[in-house]
């Protein structure tokens, strides 16, 4: 051991408290990184697993692969395994059978994946069993029991019946389907479909040469056709036969058209994928077939990123990593100045000895090697433990929020060798980077230094201006006075304090800086807190306060005509009203339930006027009028008397305005989410009450009325338009034949239970005593709940309940939905996200904490010669004190401010980062998490700098004094 | 007149096994504006003497009375009042405040006790030291000589009852230790400054009015010269 690493080992069990900060401080980077990296591969891991089971792991098919590819691909190293489904010919089903089970089935081999792979998912068996063996064949499932008329498929059963069943023996008749368009210069094509576009009888001629050949075999089972493969070979109608192995050579060699062969392939390296990709599309006639890739899978092998709310989340890890990053820097950087600082003289008197400057770097570097081997490992361990901890503790809600417990796929943390070592590289970086300025640093401390006794001043331009003019006033023979307003109002304690904070300035940075990344290191986890809640919320809807859910329509009900629906069709508003009134009577006391409300809702062609409409309204309401009004269809719900009292009550409205049955006033729902295909956004569409008037349209023979549009000249005019194409503007005094004025006394931001705010549709809300006077609106359903404490079983039980019950009403027609279960599942996604953001702020908090303690303490401790000084001329202890508080104060101070505004540009970042997903959202400013900032930052000061005096003090003035030796 | 009386005072650093006896039993008085050596090898407790002469340590046993007030019987607070008006202390390692210019480090005893620096007396010790011109040099930017200089005026500052000086010369060169002294013998000649030095520089001590030596924490011989 060379006697520097012996230096090394030394100062840092010399001096133990900053050694074990600086350990848990690496440790503690290390571990967030690791857990970071370690949480977004687990969760990747996951969805590629799900994706595995649902659509089987192949990366790339090529359809109608030419044999020449083939035999490469069978050569080529970065395949890891391969299947390949041979397709022998189309099977004519007749004209007879064509209007029940299409006109061509066609032959393939069934997928046989690999040995211990799971390619693809073969297609799902409805009767039977798949294909084990040569001979044996699958058929859609809609054959099951057919007798088909005579075609190329032909029967025999086993007792000699015709009808297709388990174990029926069937020969198919494979043949070569040719289509030929005569407009397009007669190009020839074998298949069904061109490019995805289904051919056209008109434009096409088709014919059908049965010149391949024969198949035949036992039916083993029959598979469910519908549904969606992800790989071309298995779309579409298929009679699948186990492969007998010279298929897919025949396929190959033969130069019919109609035969050819899929190979669908996974690599050993997902990144190869895409090049073998682009290799076989040279090789593929793509009018003929081509090369697809499985991007739903390569996304979560991190190939192909393309989904929007998965580019957010990875956008916000990226900004977690970031802070940590800063965080880890800042520590490690704060503890290795220190140290250096702390040991000025004693790199002097190493460098007076003969030192060289590179031996004085690697006393340093060495230090943070060892900190680093020790910190690490444990950072590592901790992250293990602690994914496995939270994963554990949200298992449930990561399996609902990645939908895999349907596929039996387990919630479990990945440990990858990679990520472990990617971390400890990262958190070796981090430490070697921090530690190299102040390694930098120590080796250039002259010899000098060591030799003199006092600490080196190094003056900002400003201070020494400050001491030039204060040494021309003393020349001229002014007096000697405390200067400054902290002298003045804190007296000799603020003297001293402003001295040593403007005059030994790069030592106060190091903790100013120290506190800032702590109090923007709080403030952002506060933030991510409240955008992964933002988020989590925003896509999730709780239904709250509805376990049980019963719709309740009266125009299909078998009882309904003549009792609620009238002669002309419409529905008879009192009468339903009535009818509502009775059943929800009648369901009180549904046993561990609360009746939660009933409303009808209603459809509404409307004209919104202007001054209702909210600006930047558009995204919500599509095209206004060109006076700046909005017509369109819009949702009117009656709430039930009790309800609207008990919703009013809750907007802090009047009874006498909202609840007088004899002038009903309608409030207007001004709070809407919308899903905008992947992104989400929160729309409020109205600017202020007014009065909204439904119309009702004049009927126009053979046109269909198409709502209110401005006409050419601009003009508001009801649009009428035909199948035909042809369409017509008529004037409003025309085209309307019934106005009614609903008044909005009041916007509202929250819904009744049981109304949903996640829609692109305006509601205007009313109570039940309403409904008669709103005759001409278009009834759409009603609907009543029940809260049964989010019990699931209650709810059924319920729900059995109120059917008998709803068996004496034979003019509604009821339908129930259970609500509790999805219920819990989405209230345990949030639940889940905020885990994470909880354990992630934690940690942040703690290194936060790590790094003020660590910088405090020990520029405080480095000091207590200084003070002990200071005591033995005089300073009394409360004066010391002071002088302590003001400092700290100034670093508070200094530090807050800069901390605010890293947050602020960190807190700029992760709105960008959400605006990808919610378009509309909006940060508000984190009041309370910079408040518990500024409170966790004054304590942890607080704590320091008593530790620090604790322990300077611990020492007696006399030792502090005695305390030359190096 | 007596202006300091050290009685039966004793310091044991320590306890059990490994307590020492630093200072053991010692008792001397001293006159006003004598100037008293005390001698000693290292390790002899002269220091120990001195801090707590000083007030900065306190006694196992024993009293220190200066101009006849008991010393410890003060509080912590009290004591620091005692510190930067009675005693005047010069380390050999200078201690001046970093942060701080000559000026201030001169006149911090004074700033401290929350009074009006005498301009008349910081000029003319700045005068006597040598310190004309460098007011608002830091400690950092002076030479080993001018600081303990500094050290000095800061000692002199508040014109204390007692100058206790522990080695004020161990750092410097013979010119500068010369100069030292000088100062130091000047201002107990001039200003009829009571001085206590510490030193086992054989020029110092032929300089004093009387010379102690303590040898193992006891009081071996007291000498008065003149």
């Amino acid at each position: 051991m060379s006697i520097f690493t012996r230096f090394s080992l030394r100062s840092l069990s010399g001096n133990r408290t900053r050694t074990v900060v600086s350990v848990i401080g690496i440790a503690l980077s290390c571990a967030l990184v690791c857990a970071v990296l370690t949480s977004v591969v687990s969760m990747s891991n996951m969805l590629y697993e799900r994706t595995v089971a649902d659509e089987g792991s192949w990366q790339v098919e090529a359809a109608n692969i030419p044999a020449d590819a083939h035999r490469e691909l069978e050569g080529d190293g970065r395949v890891s395994a391969r299947l390949d489904v041979a397709e022998l010919g189309a099977i004519q089903m007749g004209d007879d059978n064509a209007a029940d089970y299409g006109s061509y089935l066609f032959a393939k081999t069934w997928p046989v994946n690999p040995e211990g792979e799971r390619l693809v998912t073969g297609p799902e068996i409805a009767a039977g069993r798949a294909p084990e063996a040569p001979g044996e064949i699958a058929l859609p499932h809609y054959l099951e029991g057919v007798e088909l008329a005579p075609c190329g498929l032909t029967v025999q059963g086993a007792d000699g019946a015709s009808a297709i069943e388990l174990g029926s023996t069937v020969t198919a008749v494979l043949g070569e389907r040719t289509l030929r368009y005569p407009e397009d210069g007669g190009a020839a094509v074998a298949g069904t479909s061109l490019q995805g576009t289904y051919f056209e009888d008109g434009t096409v001629e088709e014919t059908f040469d049965a010149d391949l050949g024969e198949v035949s075999g036992t039916v083993v089972g029959f598979y469910r056709s519908y549904g969606f493969s992800s790989t071309r070979a298995l779309q579409g109608n298929s009679v699948y036969i186990y492969p007998s192995g010279d298929e897919v050579e025949d396929a190959l060699a033969d130069a019919s058209d109609a035969t050819c062969v899929y190979s669908i392939l996974t690599t050993h390296n997902p990144q190869d994928a895409l090049t073998i990709a682009d290799e076989l599309s040279a090789d593929i006639n793509p009018q003929a077939g081509g090369v697809a890739t499985h991007s739903s899978l390569l996304r979560w092998q991190g190939v192909t990123g393309s989904s929007k709310v998965w580019n957010t989340l990875y956008m916000i890890a990226g900004v977690l990593a970031v802070v940590i990053a800063v965080a880890g820097v800042s520590l490690v950087y704060n503890s290795f100045a220190i140290s250096v600082a702390e040991r000025t003289r004693q790199f002097g008197l190493l460098a007076s000895l003969g030192a060289s400057k590179r031996q004085l770097r690697r006393t340093v570097l060495t230090e943070a090697l060892l900190l680093s081997a020790v910190g690490i490992p444990i950072g590592l361990v901790l992250s293990l433990i602690g994914c496995l901890a939270v994963f554990q503790l949200t298992g449930s809600g990561l399996a609902a929020m990645f939908d895999v417990d349907a596929y039996g796929i387990q919630v479990s943390v990945t440990v990858s060798p990679a990520v472990l070592g990617i971390s400890a590289g990262v958190a070796l970086a981090t430490v070697l980077v921090s530690a190299w300025i102040p390694a930098l640093r120590a080796s250039r401390v002259s010899a000098v230094d060591a030799i003199r006794q006092t600490r080196d001043i190094h003056l900002t331009r400003r201070a020494r201006r400050a001491l030039a003019r204060a040494g021309k006033s003393t020349a001229e023979g002014g007096t000697v006075r405390l200067r400054g307003l902290s002298a003045r109002l804190f007296g000799i304690s603020g003297f001293i304090a402003h001295r040593n904070l403007t005059r030994a300035t790069s030592k106060g940075r190091v903790t100013v800086a120290a506190l800032a990344v702590s109090v923007a290191l709080l403030i952002i986890s506060g933030v991510i807190g409240s955008v992964m809640d933002y988020a989590s919320g925003t896509a999730i809807d709780a239904a709250d306060g509805t376990d049980l859910q019963v719709r309740i329509d009266a125009t299909t009900a078998k009882g309904s005509t003549g009792a609620i629906v009238r002669e002309d069709g419409k529905v008879d508003n009192v009468a339903l009203a009535d009818a509502l009134a009775r059943l929800y009577d009648a369901a009180d006391g549904l046993e561990g339930t609360t009746r939660a409300g009933y409303h009808a809702s209603y459809v509404a062609d409307t004209i919104v006027p202007a001054s209702m409409v909210s600006d930047g309204s558009d995204h919500f309401f599509g095209t206004l009028l060109d006076d700046g009004s909005w017509s369109g269809s819009i949702y009117v719900d009656f709430i039930d008397t009790a309800s609207w009292e008990t919703y009013v009550d809750g907007l802090g409205l009047s009874h006498e305005e909202f609840c007088d049955p004899a002038r009903p006033q309608a409030i207007a729902l001004n709070e809407y989410t919308l899903n905008e295909g992947g992104t989400y956004g929160s729309y409020s569409p109205l600017s202020g009450a007014g009065t909204v008037e439904t119309v009702s349209f004049a009927p126009l023979e053979g046109m269909y009325a198409g709502g209110v549009m401005s006409d050419g000249n601009g003009r508001p005019s009801v649009w009428y338009n035909a199948p035909d194409g042809s369409e017509r503007f008529v004037p409003l005094d025309e085209g309307i034949t019934a106005r009614k004025e609903i008044a909005v006394g009041a916007l509202a931001d929250t819904a009744p239970t049981g109304i949903s705010t996640r829609t692109g549709t305006l509601h205007l809300l009313l109570p039940v005593t309403a409904m008669a006077e709103n005759g001409t609106l278009a009834f759409a359903d009603a609907q009543m709940n029940f809260d049964a404490g989010g019990s699931a079983e209650t709810a059924a039980d319920a729900q059995d309940a109120f059917e008998l019950i709803a068996a004496d009403f034979p003019e509604l027609d009821c339908t129930y939905t259970n609500f509790a279960e999805t219920k819990m599942q989405n209230r345990m996604m949030p639940e889940t996200v905020q885990t994470f953001i909880y354990c992630f702020t934690v940690i942040c908090g703690l290194i936060a904490v790590a790094n003020v303690f660590n910088t405090l303490t020990n520029s405080l401790i480095l000091r207590r010669r200084e003070f002990a000084v200071l005591k033995s001329i005089g300073m009394g202890e409360s004066a010391f004190r002071r002088m302590i508080a003001y400092e700290c104060a100034s670093y508070a101070l200094r530090g807050f401010a800069v901390g605010i505004a890293l947050a602020a540009i960190a807190a700029a970042f992760l709105t960008r980062a959400m605006a990808y997903s919610f378009t509309t959202f909006a940060l508000e400013p984190p009041v309370a998490e910079t408040a518990a900032a500024a409170g966790i930052v004054l304590a942890v000061i607080a704590v320091s700098a008593a530790y620090a005096l604790r322990r300077s003090h611990a020492a007696s003035v006399v030792e502090a004094l005695r305390d030359d030796a190096i | 007149m007596n202006i300091l009386s050290i009685e039966h005072l004793t310091r044991v650093y320590g306890t059990g096994d490994t307590a020492v006896r630093a200072l053991d039993d010692v008792s001397f008085t001293v006159e006003a504006g004598e100037f008293v050596a005390i001698i000693g090898s290292s390790g002899s407790g002269k220091s120990t003497l001195l801090h707590l002469i000083g007030g900065v340590d306190r006694p196992t046993s024993g009293t220190v009375r200066l101009a006849g007030e008991d010393v410890f019987a003060r509080s912590d607070e009290q004591l620091a009042i005692f510190r930067r008006r009675e005693v005047g202390l010069v380390y050999q390692f200078y201690n001046l405040i970093p942060v701080l210019d000559v000026v201030e480090n001169m006149t911090l005893p004074v700033l401290m006790d929350g009074r009006a620096v005498n301009g008349q007396r910081l000029q003319m010790l700045l005068r006597a030291l040598g310190l004309t011109g460098r007011e608002r040099y830091l400690p950092n930017q002076l030479s080993g000589g001018q600081q303990q200089r500094v050290a000095i005026g800061r000692a002199l500052m508040n014109a204390p009852a007692v100058v206790l000086a522990d080695e004020p010369t161990g750092n410097l060169d013979s010119r500068n230790s010369a100069e030292i002294m000088q100062l130091l013998r000047s201002s107990n000649r001039d200003l009829n400054q009571t001085l206590i030095v510490i030193t086992h520089d054989e020029d110092i001590a032929l300089m004093a009015d009387r010379v102690i030596a303590i040898e193992d924490g006891r009081l071996v011989r007291d000498e008065r010269r003149r």
